[in-house]
């Protein structure tokens, strides 16, 4: 009997090393990208790496009921969504609430003004700083912020993202729609400010 | 189809997302004819690509990942009523392989069972719940220079600025309670020990004629727990040190109470006669944490 105890308590022990080193071969390479989703959402460097370890704690806490391959990285992001909501939200500062409209019949006058010229955009857009597109991001309402960061800079599908912000993949897609929209506005404004392009 | 639906397909071109080869050479012919729509997708493609090609990422600096790690692995170190949920499952599949006997099975189910309960009643025991502190209602203890708060609050403000020095650096409790005892404190001092906090010395202060210990922890983030422990007959007897009636009694039934004061978590808890005013330029809830899972579950 108390053999078969010792037995366990070593077979035990060992699956649990050959559990953390799966956990470091599979999900610390994606600690960057959760960090980066964590500085965006809280805005804070010192919150935002304790949000990382808190998803990082979570998941090795039920990583032996993650099932092996699939998407590792889309479970991650969901972990830290859910502890941002469950204990991060409150206390996050949200961008102040944009006003669609204004940024529709903003993007209507540039585009009146502007269409013909077909350097415009690229003028825009090569003269933006990274400081600027991390800026006019980070001013984003969290819906559309939540999904751009996830298409265009974690290269997650339309369905991951739907799954994600648990909404059909046609608001996925509107949202996403608008939110490029939003984030051109703020760069036409800096690139304005600058004297890239004129009115 | 509406326009604003034709403008989000656009969105959904620029992602190659449009798999009908009729809507795609649609789209594909509206972009050629007509410049408001080619102003469209260069606005989505622009920003998506300029997202795609900047490195935005900032990367998770070297220390907070080694951080990160090390919490991970002396966390899961050892747990035990994970373990003793994994060695049950354990033990009930070598069971039915090799022993196969109901009646085993179920004097352990009956065990773990025991286990289980008394696991969740320590986990709901109210005593070690923490409530906030309505400040309006208790603000009398924290203009008075006699009281243990003020006190408190001062003395962790000198530690910060480093004009209150340790009498004795040490980082092991039981040379500190030897200090407390030499240096005249008479009660039994009680100095938990954590997984993230160090201890780094103590002091010994004299108030009205009673001498009362001090100590500091360091955390692994680097800052400071200021912990100023008074018995509870000082406070509720003799009064030589105040503390209002209504926050003893309120103590008295709920043990803990927490707030934040000058950006200073401070939690302060009744515990076995003794008065722990904890104060920290940590997180609140960290330190709550730590209290509660030491004094909770003895340590």
């Amino acid at each position: 009997m108390l053999e078969l105890i010792f037995f366990m308590f070593a077979k035990f022990g060992k699956n649990k090393e050959h559990l953390y080193s799966e956990f470091e071969k599979e999900v610390v390479p994606h600690a960057n990208a959760l960090y980066n989703f964590a500085l965006r959402l809280v805005n804070d460097p010192d919150e935002a790496s304790d949000l990382v370890q808190e998803t990082m704690l979570k998941a090795y806490r039920f990583f032996d009921s993650f099932e092996k391959g699939t998407n590792v990285k889309a479970w991650l992001f969901r972990i830290l969504k859910n502890t941002f909501i469950n204990e991060y939200r409150k206390k996050t500062k949200e961008p102040g609430k944009v006003d669609y409209d204004d940024i529709e019949n903003f993007y209507e006058n540039i585009k009146a003004s502007e269409v013909k010229g077909e350097h415009f955009t690229e003028d825009i857009f090569s003269s933006a700083l990274d400081e600027e597109i991390s800026a006019a991001l980070q001013s984003l309402p969290e819906d559309f912020k939540t999904v751009i960061i996830l298409s265009d800079i974690e290269g997650f599908s339309y369905e991951e993202i739907a799954e994600f912000v648990d909404a059909p993949v046609g608001t996925v897609r509107s949202r996403l729609h608008r939110a490029r929209k939003m984030l051109f506005t703020k760069l036409y404004k800096y690139a304005k400010q600058k004297g890239f392009v004129k009115d | 189809m509406s326009e604003k639906n034709f403008f989000d397909l656009i969105t959904a071109y620029v992602d190659n997302r449009i798999s009908d080869p009729v809507l795609k050479s649609q789209i594909e012919a509206l972009l050629e004819s007509d410049q408001e729509y080619r102003f469209e997708f260069q606005v989505q493609l622009g920003v998506k690509n300029l997202l795609k090609e900047r490195n935005l990422r900032i990367p998770l600096p070297e220390y907070k990942r080694t951080m990160i790690l090390k919490a991970i692995k002396k966390n899961f170190k050892y747990n035990p009523f994970r373990s003793l949920i994994n060695l049950y499952y354990n033990f009930k599949e070598k069971l039915s392989k090799k022993i196969i006997s109901p009646a085993y099975g179920f004097s352990l189910a009956t065990i773990f069972g025991i286990f289980l309960i008394i696991f969740v009643y320590l986990l709901l025991d109210n005593t070690f719940k923490f409530s906030s502190l309505d400040f309006d209602e208790y603000k009398e203890n924290f203009y008075d220079a006699s009281n243990y708060f003020c006190q408190g609050i001062r003395n962790f403000e000198l530690i910060l600025k480093g004009e209150l020095k340790a009498q004795i650096k040490s980082s092991n409790p039981n040379e500190l309670k030897k200090f407390f005892i030499e240096k005249g404190v008479a009660y039994s001092t009680f100095i938990p020990e954590f997984s993230d906090w160090t201890l780094l010395g103590g002091v010994v202060s004299e108030f009205n004629g009673n001498k009362h210990a001090h100590y500091v922890y360091e955390s692994n983030r680097g800052f400071l727990v200021y912990v100023y422990q008074v018995s509870a007959e000082c406070l509720e007897k003799n009064k030589t040190l105040r503390l209002s009636e209504s926050l003893q009694n309120y103590l008295k039934s709920h043990k803990f109470v927490s707030l934040t004061k000058n950006n200073f978590s401070i939690l302060l808890i009744r515990h076995n006669n003794l008065y722990f005013l904890v104060i920290s330029n940590d997180k609140l809830s960290k330190i709550e944490n730590n209290f509660r899972e030491k004094l909770a579950y003895g340590g």
